[in-house]
């Protein structure tokens, strides 16, 4: 019963957390290159489910000041996490021009394959 | 008795800056490039030697410079010890360098060669006379780095070889110096040479540092089992490198063996922990090891480089009885080694470059032909062999008498046995040189072919040092010898 | 002066105005070269300013905008961030010079190139100076991506391929660090630094799991930004196929300020007690060593010379880590002290490195044999540079191992002197072939190649000044390190 309190309590936290490892996973297992960058967002996402549910109270208000205020939501993770996404989006921007220029070069978008074409570049020199 | 005085840093300065003035004159003028660099050395040695009566009145000249590299900072000390060792040092190179204006003439890279060989002596000055350890170790790495240059001028594939060996076995040595060090600021706080020591308690750290030490400069001596550089790197450099590597350069890693038993250890905390007794075992191998080889080895300048390794035996032998007489005999060892080894180095450097001959076997009737060179070789020969009254008699005699004043008799046997042994490797060569060979080619009889003056002079110089210094009524070399072995001693006490 | 406290701010301010001045004049090549420049010498004017006040006065704080703390953002200058932010505004001089010297012929975009060293540096100063959690893991965020397109904008294929690898550890390394900054934030609620260790010192008990695993998650992150062994696997390719300026810059700046980052985080926020009372010390020590040890073995094992030096970085992260591991006050002053010697030398390496690859074509070691003789001043620098890594006395490392080794033996550690000892054979054995090779090596094709210009040799020359002045004069950085190490005890 207080296993299950517990859990209900901390859904949004193991949620994110299985994102996580889900986005971590993906980052460090698939050779694809836009799978890598997938998870990066998936793992991004979570961490910011995290931290804005660090802030979030059950049955909260908006954090605007009225004159019947009841119980109000912290602000301060929501806003930092719009920088958060802020930052993501760029990382991700740059991450695929990255991938296209990669794409150009090597005509595959498998990690592995671009390794092995490069170490064969390098004999090559 | 101290005195603050600048002669100490000047007779540093004077090679150091002297270098920076010979790297920028060098391609506008061989002349001024030459005489410059010998300039440095006459200069150099000069301004030690004008401190001759306040060393023998006993004082010590000291200079201090805490704010340079802290936490250890610059200082410089001359006493009687240093005073021989800098003059010793200065003298003979300023002699090595007049002869190789006209050796290495023929060369290539005379202008990378003259600017390393003055920033080599700058080198050696600061190490004797450094007034701390971190000064002795900062001289050390310069004097040891420069030398490579010279070392590997040849740029022969031998050389490079030679050289690769000798710079990474030089950066061991001063890894393991740099430790010692850190492991005696660690303990005494201080690194300055002390009369009677800073560390007076054997300790774990303590034996580090000693390890350390006995590394760092056991590879400098060529003390066997750390000398396998030896051999190699001083028979490729040109002869006058040669003859400085092995003459002096080698002493430096003695000298600083003496330091640091007695200025920064004290003595009888290495007695008492028994440390010495290792050296005594290291000073055995290499004696017999030293001259052993050198007998097998026909080329001239490895068999002369083998012999160093021995001579630094005796050396080794003497710091490790740690009695005073003894070490009377290793300070005069010092100045007496430096004087026939250069000489040996210079005399056979001659013949190679009039005759090209490396090999001992060939110099059957070489006597005849460059009569005044081989004089010069067979005085330095007999010298080593320890006939009285050279100089080589001297120190050994003083080490035989440490000996038995240390109730050894085994190394009173060992230095017989080593005397013989040099015996077998200097003697046939000199009577072949003489005697042997082509009677019947007359005509080579008749040429008569010594090497310049200019080469000529400063082996004579020192042949004739060899033969005349104990046969003058005063031997200033062995009072100054006497009186640095009697500091140690008294001051400890 | 009242208004010094705006220094640190201004420092930082400079800068990125500049990188959004510079893309809108791209056309003007020459004016966004003297702007470019002229910014890298203002930042420095502010930092040295800064670090004036600190060693007078001690740490100041300097309130962004008109918010108070705990609400507002502020810097919390202090001796390591000033000395830090100082080191860097000195090396950007040079390398940025240098930049602007080679722009043209490395790099596809220069006033792209420009802009993207000018945010990098703005952030990096912005590491370490700042006091909110928050605003240092933004600073990060921008100096990562800045330093992931300093090597991508080279535009080659091994450029690009090293540039992502790298792109995708450095974003595992931000989600460890925005982890941690969750859970901390979670605890105290604050994301002032000061703030947080005040609440932590009560608080920290009762959820010693959220600490434990904030510090966790804050050595990973931060260890795969500054390229800890086992997490250095990016940076060797990254640091050698970037032009040479930002080789310079990303192994001499840029990985010591994510290191920085983390040792603020661990006196300012944490506090040192709870760092102590983990096991962190013996984690961090394992690996510093293995970094030490196996950068250096890998080094040895390189046959291109950028590539080498990447993995001299690798152990030389490792000596850092050692001292700040060791945590005695004359480690960490030696770690501090390395800090700047190793900016200086490997800045002095990279720079000379990249004047040889450009003057001659020679990237392989088997190429440079003989080329000593025809590029005097700069493999005249390199050597310099070189003898500093081993530690010959006179030059600039020498004096930080020094202290490192002392820093060892004060904690009775004698193994770990001895594994810097090794180290520095290692160096020996890998960087001095080199060396012999050019000045005494034989002659290869390379006939024509020279010393380039004065403006291109200047840079490097600094550097190798630099190296030589504070191995002889180390008191010129010494008060600041001190004050910085006594930071850690208080």
């Amino acid at each position: 019963m207080g296993m299950i309190d517990r859990l209900g309590q901390n859904l949004y936290y193991l949620v994110s957390i299985i994102l996580f490892i889900i986005g971590f996973h993906t980052m460090l297992t698939h050779n694809n290159l836009i799978k890598k960058i997938m998870g990066m967002n998936i793992m991004d996402a979570a961490l910011f489910l995290f931290f804005v549910s660090i802030g979030y109270i059950q049955g909260g208000q908006a954090p605007i000041l009225t004159e019947n205020a009841g119980r109000l939501v912290n602000p301060v993770p929501s806003a930092l996490i719009l920088t958060g996404i802020v930052i993501s989006v760029s990382f991700t921007a740059f991450a695929l021009a990255l991938v296209v220029l990669l794409y150009k070069h090597y005509g595959t978008l498998d990690a592995d394959k671009i390794l092995a074409l490069r170490s064969k570049n390098y004999e090559q020199h | 008795m101290q005195n603050t005085s600048m002669v100490p840093v000047y007779a540093v300065l004077i090679p150091l800056l002297t270098t920076v003035v010979i790297y920028l004159i060098e391609r506008r003028s061989w002349q001024w490039r030459n005489r410059l660099s010998t300039l440095a050395c006459l200069g150099s040695f000069l301004v030690v030697i004008s401190q001759y009566q306040a060393i023998q009145q006993g004082s010590t000249l000291v200079a201090k410079y805490p704010t340079i590299m802290p936490p250890l900072g610059l200082s410089f000390r001359m006493d009687s010890l240093g005073f021989l060792a800098a003059a010793v040092i200065s003298g003979v190179w300023f002699l090595v360098t007049v002869y190789a204006t006209e050796y290495m003439a023929k060369e290539h890279h005379k202008n990378r060669f003259y600017p390393f060989l003055v920033l080599t002596l700058a080198g050696a000055m600061g190490v004797v006379l450094s007034g701390d350890l971190f000064t002795f170790f900062l001289s050390f790495e310069l004097m040891s780095l420069s030398a490579y240059v010279l070392v590997v001028h040849e740029e022969t594939e031998e050389a490079m070889k030679a050289g690769y060996k000798y710079l990474i076995l030089t950066i061991v040595g001063g890894l393991a110096l740099f430790f010692a060090i850190v492991a005696v600021f660690e303990l005494a706080g201080t690194v300055a040479f002390v009369p009677g020591g800073l560390i007076k308690e054997p300790s774990r750290l303590a034996l580090f540092a000693f390890i350390g030490f006995f590394i760092g400069f056991g590879i400098k001596a060529g003390i066997v089992p750390l000398h396998v550089w030896l051999p190699e790197a001083h028979p490729v450099a040109p002869s006058p490198a040669s003859a400085l590597l092995s003459g002096l350069m080698l002493k430096t890693g003695a000298y600083g063996l003496l330091r640091v038993v007695f200025d920064i250890f004290d003595y009888r905390a290495i007695q008492a922990a028994g440390w010495n007794q290792a050296l005594l075992v290291f000073a055995a191998i290499t004696i017999i090891m030293g001259s052993a080889v050198a007998i097998t080895q026909d080329d001239i300048k490895r068999r002369l480089a083998y012999s160093s390794v021995g001579q630094m035996g005796y050396i080794l032998l003497g710091i490790g009885l740690l009695q005073e007489r003894a070490l009377i005999g290793v300070i005069f060892h010092i100045f007496a080694h430096a004087l026939m080894k250069s000489t040996l180095f210079l005399s056979a450097g001659a013949i190679i470059y009039r005759t090209g001959k490396r090999k001992v076997s060939e110099w059957a009737g070489l006597g005849r032909e460059m009569p005044l060179t081989f004089l010069a070789f067979t005085a330095a020969a007999f010298s080593m062999i320890g006939i009285p009254p050279m100089v080589g008699f001297v120190s050994k005699w003083e080490l035989g008498l440490g000996a038995l004043d240390a109730g050894n008799w085994g190394f009173v046997v060992l230095l017989l046995l080593s005397s013989l042994l040099n015996f077998v490797y200097y003697f046939p060569a000199i009577q072949a040189a003489f005697f042997g060979g082509g009677h019947g080619h007359g005509e080579q009889v008749n040429s008569k072919r010594d090497v310049s003056l200019t080469m000529l002079w400063p082996m004579i110089t020192m042949a004739v040092m060899i033969v005349l210094i104990d046969l003058w009524p005063r031997n200033v070399a062995l009072e100054l010898a006497e009186k640095a072995a009697h500091t140690f001693f008294v001051i400890a006490k | 002066m009242n208004n010094i406290e705006h220094y640190p701010v201004l420092t930082i301010v400079v800068l990125l105005a500049t990188a959004f001045v510079v893309p809108v004049l791209y056309k003007k090549q020459k004016l966004i070269t003297w702007l470019f420049l002229g910014a890298g010498a203002v930042s420095f004017w502010f930092a040295l300013g800064t670090a004036a006040r600190v060693m007078s006065t001690g740490t100041f704080a300097s309130v962004l905008g008109s918010w108070p703390v705990p609400f507002g953002i502020e810097l919390q200058v202090d001796a390591l961030g000033a000395f830090t932010s100082l080191v860097f505004a000195t090396l950007a001089l040079p390398i940025f010079w240098h930049a602007a010297m080679t722009a043209k012929k490395e790099v596809g975009s220069v006033s792209g190139y420009f802009t993207l060293l000018l945010l990098l540096t703005a952030a990096l100063h912005g590491i370490v100076l700042t006091g909110d959690i928050f605003n240092m893991f933004v600073f990060i965020e921008i100096s990562s991506l800045a330093a992931v397109a300093i090597i991508a904008i080279k535009l080659t294929k091994e450029s690009i391929e090293a540039s992502f690898r790298y792109l995708v550890l450095s974003a595992l390394g931000s989600g460890g660090i925005l982890f941690a900054i969750a859970l901390i934030f979670m605890i105290t609620g604050h994301l002032n630094m000061e703030f947080i260790y005040e609440t932590l010192l009560s608080t920290a008990g009762h959820y010693p799991l959220n600490v434990t695993t904030a510090i966790g998650f804050m050595l990973v992150g931060f260890g795969v930004k500054a390229a800890l062994f086992p997490l250095h696997v990016w940076l060797p390719d990254a640091h050698s196929n970037a032009p040479t300026a930002s080789s310079a810059i990303l192994s001499g700046l840029v990985v010591k300020a994510y290191i920085v980052g983390f040792i603020r985080l661990v006196y300012l926020a944490f506090g040192t007690e709870i760092f102590l009372s983990l096991p962190l010390r013996p984690i961090l020590l394992t690996m510093a060593t293995a970094a030490i040890l196996i950068g250096s073995l890998f080094a040895l094992a390189q046959g291109d010379l950028k590539r080498l030096l990447a993995f001299s970085t690798v152990a030389q992260v490792g000596y850092i880590f050692l001292g700040f591991a060791l945590f005695g006050e004359r480690a960490l002053q030696g770690a501090f002290l390395h800090i700047l010697n190793h900016a200086l030398m490997k800045g002095a390496l990279f720079l000379s490195a990249g004047v040889i690859i450009q003057q001659t074509g020679a990237k392989k070691l088997s190429q440079i044999s003989g080329l000593g003789r025809r590029l005097p001043i700069t493999f005249g620098v390199f050597t310099i540079g070189v003898l500093s890594m081993i530690g010959i006395p006179g030059f600039a490392g020498f004096v930080s191992k020094l202290y490192l080794a002392l820093g060892a033996l004060d904690q009775d550690l004698v193994p770990f002197a001895i594994v810097i000892l090794i180290s520095s054979l290692l160096n020996a054995v890998y960087y001095l072939p080199i060396i012999t090779n050019a000045f005494f090596g034989k002659d290869t094709e390379l006939q024509g190649a020279a010393d380039p210009p004065w403006p291109t040799r200047l840079p490097m020359l600094i550097l190798g000044g630099g190296v030589v002045l504070l191995g002889l004069y180390p008191a010129l950085a010494l008060p600041l390190v001190r004050q910085a190490a006594s930071l850690l005890f208080r």
